[in-house]
């Protein structure tokens, strides 16, 4: 009886084995050779595992929703979006790694090893279905996190690992003491389990139930970086390597997503009292991240800010709750996915050359490197939420979906924001194409790196001009997603 | 069928290579580029052409607004009809712009010249696979632009820039009335798919008697006249051979001018009675009215071009007749035979750098290939068996036998002015005496070069044959339109007749038109003067517009203008002095509180940033110190409130 079950469930996860051991090959193949070959081979095991993945992800598709692993995981649309989109983190951001010089050509077998682990990682977050796997899942995400960004091995590196190690324990610490207070009220750990024991729990133990939520949602919140536990983030990524801190940006605030979206229909009816206080935070996430973000000069803390905001955006649709809500933070996040590691993309190409991760770097670049320019152009206005560009749809389905709810006051600080926004965007816009360049020479990116934002243009141009079939599919997840 | 998406799509690809980077290829290449993606598409048109021939019918539909119901979608289709129509584009085309790279040799927007070629081509092919009102009105608006951008081409020349912009607005007054039709039949029907167009106009007959099918029939034949040249919107016409040769030959001859034509037979189903009898008296009122006046002509391209609005008041004729079939069989030799003919014009306007007929004649000699084709050209135009223009202008004669006699005459009048406006110009061009004006230089003419001369031939190939295949010999062509059954035969009397009148029109061109003999009794000369002189002014109907639209026109803007200047200026002047002092107190507020506002708004976002800045201390302690601050102040919040 058991082992068919776990048969079936081992299938239903085959993914996230085929990356699981990827990860070894990627890591064991590295040191069989010497040099760019260990990293060639490091990328050959990486590429199979990530094709086999995607592979496998699409033939599990057809497989019947439901729990499996005895209940630690589940199966439904909302998971396999989430897979889609940690698959395809994963492989823009192997493109740029590959590609990047800020990845010591020794280690890229251990950072293409790690990369998939965190792929496992967000994968088993969107589908967790109990909180030890939701633990687990966010540990084996964090701790991979901060080996990649401890790789570098230079002073700012090591101290952005260790800030975020440290930040991070102690949020983990008190994630795990939330979700202690439950098990002790409930004696569940499953969340449909606990769904149920909370309904027939009575008023007395309203106070712990409202500590264990605040305590769960700042571990998540650390996570998605929601003021006010974003301070690790400006220095983490301008410590990281730029790839890595493409990674942190996208990859966790999805999984995160997911994790809270899970929490909250699991928690349901506790949950709804958290609703002003989330509300609150969204502006504060937004407007946070906004203003910080207008007088950077170090592009890596901009994008650090920046995607802060882009969070801020993202909770409106966690806030008001509906499937309309749900449908924006599916779009907005693929667009997210796209125009954001679009632009890291571009980054990692200018940083490569210059060696400079201030905006001065982008001086003029319309003349060293017309198309990346014209691309970067792109991405940035999607992320200002510029039409016709995906970016635009995202926001404003995110700010239909606060009108619709009757929460004009959230699509108003978003429409605020998104002016406040716009500046440093243009900024880096008029630094390429207005001033002169400060250095001489054609910028040539490599062609990972062109592969990549290649591939985030197309989407970021493409989707937002035709979004017909993406909207249909991310309607249908959203509908089939409960509240 | 993706082969549908490439047939406009690769002349599309050359127009977005050539407007690119055209400037730094070699001016050939440019060429090159265009004919290639021309014959790619050639290609593909013939390679379906067995398959529609056979009634399939290829079709390529997409959603394009699909939020309230599947009533937006754009697609391609080929049936029959329009397969004829990309047959006759593609084709004629190809060998029109291999003509082109050896006229536009030379010049230095070669490359930008392609490019309106090809996206001329891409439009029109776009125009004729139209599903759909709404992709077909898409590409009738683009032919209308490139048509603008082709004859004002030269426009350092201020005729030719006159001439786009006059082109541009008349045929602008027409697409308005087809405009309004296709939001009628969009309100009147809710349909706008042209497969379901006998549906459409059932059921309007059904709710709204005749009445709504004339009015939306009559705008659509507006716009095609406008397009098409037809009375009384032809005046652009004979202004437009402003532009180079091929572009007269290839979209005021064979190809642009034509859609009006395919307009109508596409809208076919949606004409009643009424309309078609006014398509009729439109049609044949052009045909001969533009007829006499390409009789008095003396600038070649002129006269072809009021030869082609005359042979496109014949099609609409044929059309009005109800022989829809008919008329785009005349459309598909015409296309031959009048393209050949602006070709051969062109060639001897590239050669002696003349196009006036008083400074041509006698160029038989020197350029005979030319010469040849433009004469299998004016045999196949006259009608002369068994020439391609024979199959077609005696078909549509029989059918106005069999169903109105006096349209029968009044054609075969056409006929007799057809035949003798063409052999005028073919004899003195060619024939008559060599010019003895200083200016002339037809005694040094020499033949043009091979790349010009190959499509000549091929057209002349084309000119003489392709009647064939609508002939009794071959029914193939009207198998295009689901038409099987027999042909009625060779009709003796009519071979005869359409010979005799041919000739006689031939001798009347020798003998009137070379020759200068007066043929008019002494008795009848005055008023047959003042006939000419009618002609010859294109029957005034310019002078007309201008005194009765344009001048009233200007006339009423001055009269306005003045009104501006004396009443409202003044007022306007009266009330800015008043808001200057309002604008004096309002600057001083301006300045000592709205500015203050908006830049301490500025101010305020930068502090704050500033501000936000320095919270990130860098000091981990205070981030860890932050969190767990922010936990208990959190939790406190939903405890109390």
């Amino acid at each position: 009886m058991v082992v068919p079950a776990l048969l079936e469930s081992l299938r239903v996860w085959l993914p996230e084995l085929v990356l699981s051991l990827g990860a070894m090959a990627a890591m064991l193949a590295a040191p069989t050779a010497v040099g760019a070959a260990a990293g060639r081979r490091a990328a050959l095991a990486t590429w199979a595992a990530l094709l086999l993945a995607a592979d496998a992800l699409w033939q599990v598709q057809g497989l019947p929703s439901g729990a499996y692993f005895s209940g630690l995981i589940t199966v439904d649309a909302l998971g396999h979006l989430f897979r889609w989109l940690a698959l395809g983190v994963i492989a823009l951001v192997v493109l740029m790694v590959v590609s990047s010089s800020d990845v010591s050509r020794g280690w890229v077998g251990e950072y293409l090893g790690l990369l998939l682990c965190v792929g496992v990682g967000l994968m088993a977050m969107a589908q967790a279905n109990h909180l030890l796997m939701a633990y687990l899942s966010i540990e084996l995400v964090s701790l991979s996190s901060y080996a990649l960004v401890a790789l570098v091995r230079d002073a700012r590196s090591s101290e952005a690992a260790l800030k975020y190690l440290l930040f991070g324990a102690l949020a983990s610490g008190v994630m795990l003491f939330g979700m202690s207070l439950l098990y002790g009220m409930t004696g569940e750990l499953s969340l449909p389990g606990l769904q149920g024991a909370l309904r027939t729990l009575d008023a007395s133990s309203a106070g712990a139930l409202a500590l264990a939520l605040t305590l769960i949602l700042a571990g998540l919140a650390f996570k998605i970086s929601m003021v006010p536990f974003h301070m690790w983030t400006p220095d983490v990524y301008e410590g990281a390597p730029v790839p890595v801190a493409a990674m942190l940006s996208v990859g966790p605030k999805a999984a995160g997503l997911a994790l809270l979206l899970r929490f909250a229909q699991a928690l349901s009816p506790a949950w709804e009292a958290l609703g002003p206080m989330l509300a609150v935070l969204t502006v504060l996430t937004m407007t946070l991240g906004n203003v910080v973000a207008v007088v950077q000069q170090n592009v890596k803390r901009l994008l650090a800010y920046s995607t802060i905001g882009q969070v801020g955006y993202l909770l409106i649709g966690l806030s008001v709750r509906t499937t309309v809500g749900l449908e924006a933070i599916f779009v907005y996040l693929v667009a997210y996915l796209f125009m954001n590691l679009g632009a890291f993309a571009c980054v990692t190409a200018v940083c490569n050359e210059s060696r400079d991760e201030s905006l001065d770097a982008f001086r003029g670049l319309s003349r060293r490197a017309p198309a990346l320019a014209a691309l970067l152009t792109v991405f940035l206005l999607s992320l200002a939420g510029i039409p016709p560009l995906l970016g635009f749809l995202g926001k404003f389905l995110l700010f239909g979906s606060a009108i619709e709810a009757s929460r004009v006051w959230l699509a108003v600080a978003g429409v605020v924001n998104s002016a406040i926004a716009l500046y440093y965007y243009v900024n880096i816009i008029r630094q390429m194409y207005l001033l002169a360049p400060e250095r001489a020479g054609v910028l040539q990116a490599a062609w990972p790196l062109r592969l990549a934002v290649g591939v985030c243009g197309l989407a970021t141009v493409g989707l937002g001009l035709f979004p017909g079939s993406l909207l249909e599919w991310l309607r249908a997840v959203a509908a089939a997603t409960r509240l | 069928m993706p082969a549908l998406l490439l047939i406009p799509g690769l002349p599309l690809a050359a127009f977005v290579i050539l407007i690119l980077i055209g400037r730094r290829l070699p001016p050939p290449v440019a060429g090159w580029v265009s004919v290639g993606a021309l014959v790619g598409s050639c290609a593909l048109t013939w390679a379906i052409g067995g398959d529609v021939l056979h009634g399939h019918r290829p079709h390529l539909q997409w959603p394009w607004l699909s939020a309230e119901s599947g009533f937006w979608t754009i697609g391609l289709a080929v049936d029959g009809l329009t397969w004829l129509m990309l047959a006759v584009v593609t084709s004629i085309g190809t060998l029109i712009q291999l003509y082109a790279i050896g006229y536009m040799r030379g010049d230095p927007r070669c490359s930008r010249f392609f490019a309106y070629l090809s996206l001329f081509c891409a439009s029109m092919l776009a125009l004729v696979m139209a599903d759909h009102f709404v992709l077909l009105y898409a590409g009738w608006e683009l032919v209308g632009l490139c048509s603008y951008l082709l004859i004002s081409f030269w426009f350092e020349k201020p005729s030719a820039a006159a001439a786009g912009r006059k082109a541009f607005i008349t045929t602008r007054i027409g697409d308005t009335g087809l405009l309004l039709g296709i939001m009628l039949l969009a309100f009147a029907a809710g349909e706008l798919h042209f497969d379901q167009l006998d549906a459409v106009r059932s059921a309007l007959l059904l709710q709204h008697r005749e009445f709504l099918p004339t009015v939306i029939s009559m705008l659509i034949f507006f716009g095609a006249a406008g397009k098409s040249a037809q009375f009384p919107l032809h005046v652009w016409l004979p202004d437009a051979m402003e532009g180079p040769t091929p572009v007269s030959a290839l979209i005021h001859a064979a190809t642009m001018v034509a859609a009006g034509v395919y307009l109508v037979a596409r809208t076919f189903p949606l004409f009643t009675p009424q309309s078609l009898a006014a398509v009729l008296g439109v049609g044949l009122f052009t045909h001969l009215a533009a007829g006499t006046i390409a009789l008095t002509q003396t600038d070649i391209k002129r006269v072809l071009a009021y030869s082609t609005i005359s042979q496109l008041g014949l099609m609409f004729t044929a059309l009005g007749l109800g022989a829809m079939p008919l008329a785009m069989f005349h459309l598909t030799t015409h296309a031959c035979f009048k393209a050949l003919l602006f070709l051969g014009a062109g060639s001897v306007i590239h050669a002696t750098h003349q196009q006036g007929l008083a400074h041509l004649g006698g160029l038989f000699r020197a350029m005979p290939v030319t010469a040849a084709t433009f004469l299998v050209a004016a045999l196949a135009m006259s009608g002369v068996f068994p020439l391609s223009g024979f199959w077609s202008k005696d078909a549509i004669l029989l059918t106005a036998r069999h169903e109105q006699a006096w349209v029968f005459w009044a054609l075969l009048g056409g006929a007799v002015m057809t035949a003798g406006y063409i052999f005028r110009l073919y004899l003195r061009c060619f024939h008559g005496p060599a010019p003895t004006t200083p200016t002339a230089v037809g005694v040094h003419a020499q033949e043009s070069p091979l790349i010009m001369t190959l499509p000549l031939m091929a057209l002349a190939f084309g000119a003489a044959a392709v009647g064939l295949l609508g002939s009794p010999v071959s029914h193939q062509f009207f198998h295009l339109f689901g038409l099987h059954e027999a042909h009625e035969g060779l009709d003796l009397a009519m071979l005869a007749v359409s010979t005799a009148v041919a000739a006689l029109g031939a001798w009347l061109a020798w003998t009137v038109g070379v020759q200068h003999r007066n043929l008019v009794p002494a008795a009848a000369r005055p008023a047959g003067a003042a006939l000419y002189r009618l002609a010859a002014h294109k029957y005034f109907v310019d002078e007309w517009y201008d005194r009765i639209i344009i001048q009233p026109f200007l006339r009423t803007a001055e009269r306005l203008s003045r009104f501006d200047l004396r009443v409202i200026d003044a007022a306007v002047d009266r009330a800015g002095l008043t808001g200057w002092s309002v604008g004096q107190l309002k600057n001083w507020f301006d300045q000592r509180v709205v500015d203050r506002l908006v830049n301490g708004t500025a101010q305020t976002v930068q502090r704050l940033s500033r501000l936000g800045r320095r919270l990130q201390t860098g000091v981990v302690h205070h981030y860890l110190l932050v969190l767990t601050a922010a936990v208990v102040v959190l939790s406190a919040c939903l405890r109390w409130f």
